[in-house]
């Protein structure tokens, strides 16, 4: 792609530099500690480690009664992945089918748009509508009369169910798009030519051609999911204990182990690392991942010669599926082998119909359509039809109704945040405007000013180095060539993928360890705070600055660098007069997502700062945990008002982007 | 009425005006020299007065700033880890004893905190820090059972009656003072130090623990407010405060029949404190009879500060109040959870943890 190879072998390199030094020091070398201290053993405090090499931590995650708080975690992950699967692919394809421009990127937006409000704030709507005295329950029993006690929905498996599901819908939403989008549908149609209906035209042409985004959405939503703290922590009270609270206790609490948590963090990686492989294999290599699952299971059988009936292998696959996704769901084996043994029924019920079809055909020898196919066709694409109608109703309440009632209670006039709702007022606002929230509460409105400016200087600052590496990376990927690219790549897509609190946790033990050591050869200690906090989003946000400018970077014509080179221009004033001004939307679409990201992280600052640095999220944080002041709503109506705000502006240059 | 009583009543009462007035003390003041340096004050959620953070940045020009922690064992998380340094925290009893062997309290300057004096006697030298070298009361209390009466039909009285309640219960996130309640229900000392009586009392609250739903770190007033428990083993003060707050008669706050975990918090300054000199000025400010009774007052917590209760500063509702001022019989009935050997703390973590992980099945 360069025009001067010998050359842009050091610079390329040169400019990859200072992110691989960031991310090496503060990345990759704070997992490869946490790896060491996950080895040893627990000292007299939690904190403590020391020899010997032990493998003990291991053990213990691997037996009762913390292996199942992994197991649960595992099942709750792959749950809410197959939930997201079947609300989110419907509802991307709806988007993605939608033929004005406007009305597509609007669809698009009413799912990215929740997504961008505070996580934190998103979970704790949850606990509004699923409490005890809760919306549901409140219009169940009192507005309805339909119940006589209230229903058991917060702090149960469920809740935590609901509030994973709800938290990262978009993230499969947005791959399968993607993907749908690049489709062709005109392949449809040929399939119905070729006289497929819409089963087989969806399972053996479409399904398959857009694998690769479904692939991504799983991973994209299995990851976080299972390395989640928040989220059971705040709905799903003991019965929803999943590994990340087990972690947070491990380093939290004084009966805990940082050994016994790193080892924890370890295992969740390297269940994050098997899900990668699982990608890589199948997203990645687009022949494979075109076949369909049973195609690909017949080539491998005929590959070694091993020949089974059809019947039977699509038996075997459909049973194994079907039974999986049932146990998994209802932890029951009658259930399940029901399951299994009504889709054998069904699949051999298929077969036998099929056969008689046949034999009629060819003992009649006429080629008349058959009615009850063509009545069956239609059935199916009336069944289709309605469930692509239903499916963005439902999936648009549901991603937004938490926000319309957090806005609404927000002007509830009882002091409860949530619940009975008591007449207009907008008291929690003017408390918090005129700066006497919190009397009687354990907050002040000057408190959260302060965690407000803590969260922008952090912010700002962050953002500012990462905009500065992300995009000198971009550049020395994406015009450079020089060796060890594809290690730089991978070391740069690494902190996304990773789970927020093994991040965080690694950076902590990361954290000690040098000021431990800082603390033996001067003598004093430092002092944790913003810088610590400002480098754990710099490391993460660099990867994302250079997404998105190495998108923009890829859509750039290079000629218009070629033809300033040849007009005469050297290097420098070739990037400061063409390169960077064409660069710049995507840089500032880019600084924006960092500075969002920086703004809305919670887990990372709260493992990082040991208590010590209250942003924005952690002073919220503070208020959901510990005695929910009634402004709570107010405040994260702001909150939304804040993000939606800044999402706006960002999405605006990125439009710009597009354009320009 | 006879004339002799009438100047008795006189006479009384303006004694007790001049009570009153020698008793009122002066404003406490700030020894000169602190102006513009910051004091990092490490606290318990919702534990000071709206009045006491403000009015000393006043008395003393210095700024103060407050960081919360919901557990002893967070807070002694981050001290030992050294990962963030405070002026002053605020432990339990048996923590300031692991505080003070570990090296992790450093001790008093008592020329700088002359209202030491005010120490109320049941609450000065105690076990865990002998002639107070290291730290100072700054309030007592029990914890027990909060819960919502208009769900609840029964009075409670018993702690049976929460183990077998028929609905959603929080437990309190404190080994110590959950692991004593079982040891003291089953009959063993509280603070027993056998692993095999400790393993009995896990035995006896996971035997207990179905109706279990929430294991709340200090947030159970809130559960119980928002109506996702309707029990809630709970810190006494918080529950008042609740009760307080809430304007309304539908919670209640209870020491059972069988007895429960009392504790004091203490303030101790941490060995890596940046500013330990204002932070001994800060206590002896706590100590200030005033000062000590507005904290006592709103956080409705028993205060240890003898000349606040001699200066008739606390509120006679408080004072009257059984949860927190309980009679002589009760206070009988309750346990501290002392400081015992750090294998037997390890053996009291351990099955504490190991609880709370068994629960969730």
């Amino acid at each position: 792609m360069n025009v001067s190879p010998g050359r842009s072998d050091s610079r390329g390199a040169i400019l990859s530099l200072p992110s691989v030094i960031w991310l090496v020091i503060f990345f990759a070398i704070p997992l490869f500690i946490m790896l060491g201290v996950s080895l040893l053993t627990r000292g007299g405090n939690p904190s403590d480690y020391g020899t010997p090499l032990t493998l003990q931590n291991y053990k213990d995650i691997f037996t009762e009664p913390l292996v199942s708080t992994l197991l649960r975690s595992i099942r709750i992950a792959l749950q809410s992945t197959i939930i997201c699967f079947v609300i989110g692919y419907p509802l991307a394809v709806f988007i993605s089918t939608r033929q004005n421009t406007l009305v597509r990127q609007f669809s698009l937006f009413l799912v990215i748009l929740p997504f961008w409000t505070n996580f934190l704030v998103r979970t704790y709507s949850w606990q509004i509508i699923l409490g005890r005295r809760g919306v549901i329950n409140e219009i169940l029993q009192n507005q309805l009369g339909l119940i006589d006690s209230p229903l058991q929905l917060i702090n149960t498996e469920g809740a935590v169910l609901l509030g994973l599901v709800y938290g990262f819908l978009p993230f499969m939403v947005l791959p399968i798009y993607a993907s749908v989008e690049r489709f062709n549908f005109h392949m449809v149609e040929a399939a119905h030519d070729l006289g497929a209906n819409d089963w087989y035209a969806f399972w053996k042409v479409m399904f398959p051609m857009t694998l690769p985004g479904v692939v991504a959405g799983w991973i994209l939503v299995f990851i976080p999911a299972i390395g989640a703290f928040v989220t059971p922590d705040l709905l799903g009270g003991t019965e929803g204990f999943m590994v990340g609270n087990l972690i947070t206790r491990q380093f939290r609490d004084n009966g805990g182990s940082w050994p016994r948590g790193s080892a924890a963090s370890i295992v969740l990686m390297i269940m994050v690392g098997i899900s990668l492989f699982i990608y890589q294999r199948f997203a990645s290599d687009e022949s494979y991942a075109r076949a369909g699952f049973t195609d690909r299971i017949n080539r491998w059988l005929e590959e070694r010669h091993i020949r089974i009936p059809s019947l039977l292998s699509s038996i075997v696959f459909w049973v194994l599926l079907v039974g999986f996704v049932v146990y998994l769901f209802t932890l029951n084996w009658t259930q399940t082998g029901t399951a299994a043994a009504v889709v054998t029924a069904i699949l051999v019920g298929i077969n036998i119909y099929q056969r008689r079809m046949e034999r009629h055909k060819t003992e009649s020898r006429s080629y008349e359509i058959n009615p009850w196919s063509v009545r069956r066709d239609l059935w199916l694409r009336r069944i289709g039809k309605w469930g692509l109608a239903f499916n963005p109703i439902f999936s648009y309440f549901f991603l937004w109704s938490p926000i319309f009632i957090l806005v609404l209670y927000s002007f509830n006039a009882s002091r409860r945040a949530g619940g009975r709702w008591e007449g207009f007022s907008t008291v929690w606002y003017d408390n918090i405007f005129s700066g006497v929230a919190g009397s009687r509460s354990n907050y002040s409105t000057e408190e959260m000013l302060e965690a407000v400016e803590t969260s922008l200087i952090i912010g700002v600052v962050g953002t500012i180095i990462a905009t500065i590496l992300g995009t000198m990376v971009s550049l020395s990927l994406e015009r450079g060539v020089f060796r060890g690219k594809r290690w730089v790549d991978g070391l740069l897509y690494l902190p996304i993928v990773i789970p927020d609190i093994t991040m965080g946790i690694s950076l902590l033990v990361f954290f000690k360890v040098v000021f431990d050591l800082i603390e033996n050869i001067t003598g004093s200690r430092p002092f944790p705070g913003i810088a610590n906090v400002a480098i754990a989003h710099i490391a993460f946000n660099i990867s994302f600055v250079a997404i998105v400018v190495r998108a923009r970077l890829t859509d750039m014509n290079p000629r218009y660098e070629e033809a300033a080179r040849d007009l005469g221009a050297n290097e420098w004033r070739t990037f400061w007069r063409i390169t960077y001004p064409l660069l710049l939307p995507g840089i500032v679409a880019g600084a924006l997502l960092a500075f969002t990201l920086s703004l809305d992280d919670f887990v990372i600052t709260f493992f990082v700062s040991g208590g010590s640095v209250t942003t924005l999220t952690v002073f919220v944080w503070g208020l959901v945990k510990r005695g929910v002041p009634p402004e709570i709503n107010a405040i994260s109506t702001l909150m939304i008002l804040a993000s939606t705000t800044l999402v706006l502006i960002s999405s605006l240059f990125q439009r710009n982007a597009s354009r320009g | 009425m006879h004339k002799l009583t009438i100047l008795f009543l006189i006479i009384s009462l303006l004694a007790l005006g001049f009570a009153n007035a020698t008793l009122a003390q002066e404003k406490w003041t700030c020894p000169e020299g602190f102006e513009g340096q910051t004091l990092r004050f490490f606290n318990w959620s919702t534990y000071v007065a709206e009045n006491t953070i403000p009015d000393f940045e006043d008395a003393c020009g210095v700024q103060v700033e407050y960081f919360e922690y919901g557990s002893n064992e967070e807070m002694l998380a981050v001290i030992r880890s050294n990962s963030a340094q405070y002026d002053i925290t605020v432990p339990s009893g048996n923590t300031v004893g692991i505080m003070i062997e570990e090296g992790l309290a450093q001790p008093l300057k008592k020329e700088l905190i002359p209202n030491m004096v005010n120490i109320a006697e049941t609450f000065a030298d105690p076990p865990y820090d002998p002639g107070n070298d290291y730290s100072v009361p700054y309030q007592w209390g029990t914890i027990a059972i909060g819960y919502d009466q208009n769900i609840v039909d029964e009075e409670i009285t018993s702690w049976e009656q929460v183990w077998d309640y028929d609905g959603p219960v929080a437990w309190l996130n404190d080994p110590r003072a959950m692991m004593g309640l079982a040891l003291m229900l089953i009959g063993h000392d509280p603070n027993s130090t056998d692993p095999d009586e400790i393993d009995e009392a896990r035995q006896f609250l996971e035997d207990r623990s179905d109706n279990v739903d929430v294991i709340a770190d200090d947030n159970g007033q809130d559960l119980l407010n928002r109506g996702d428990v309707d029990i809630t083993i709970e810190y006494s003060g918080d529950i008042f405060q609740l009760i307080y707050e809430c304007e309304c008669d539908d919670f209640m706050y209870v020491i059972p029949e069988e007895g429960a975990n009392v504790w004091t918090d203490n303030m101790v300054v941490p060995y890596n404190a940046p500013n330990p000199d204002l932070a001994m000025v800060f206590i002896d400010y706590i100590l200030d009879p005033q000062v000590g009774a507005d904290l006592s007052n709103f956080t409705a917590y028993g205060t240890p500060n003898q000349a606040s209760l001699d200066a008739g500063l606390i509120d006679e509702e408080l004072l009257s109040n059984p949860g927190i001022y309980p009679s002589e019989d009760v206070m009988d009935k309750l346990f501290f959870a002392n400081k015992v050997p750090a294998e037997a703390e390890e053996t009291y973590l351990e099955a504490w943890s190991k609880l709370i992980a068994a629960m969730s099945e």
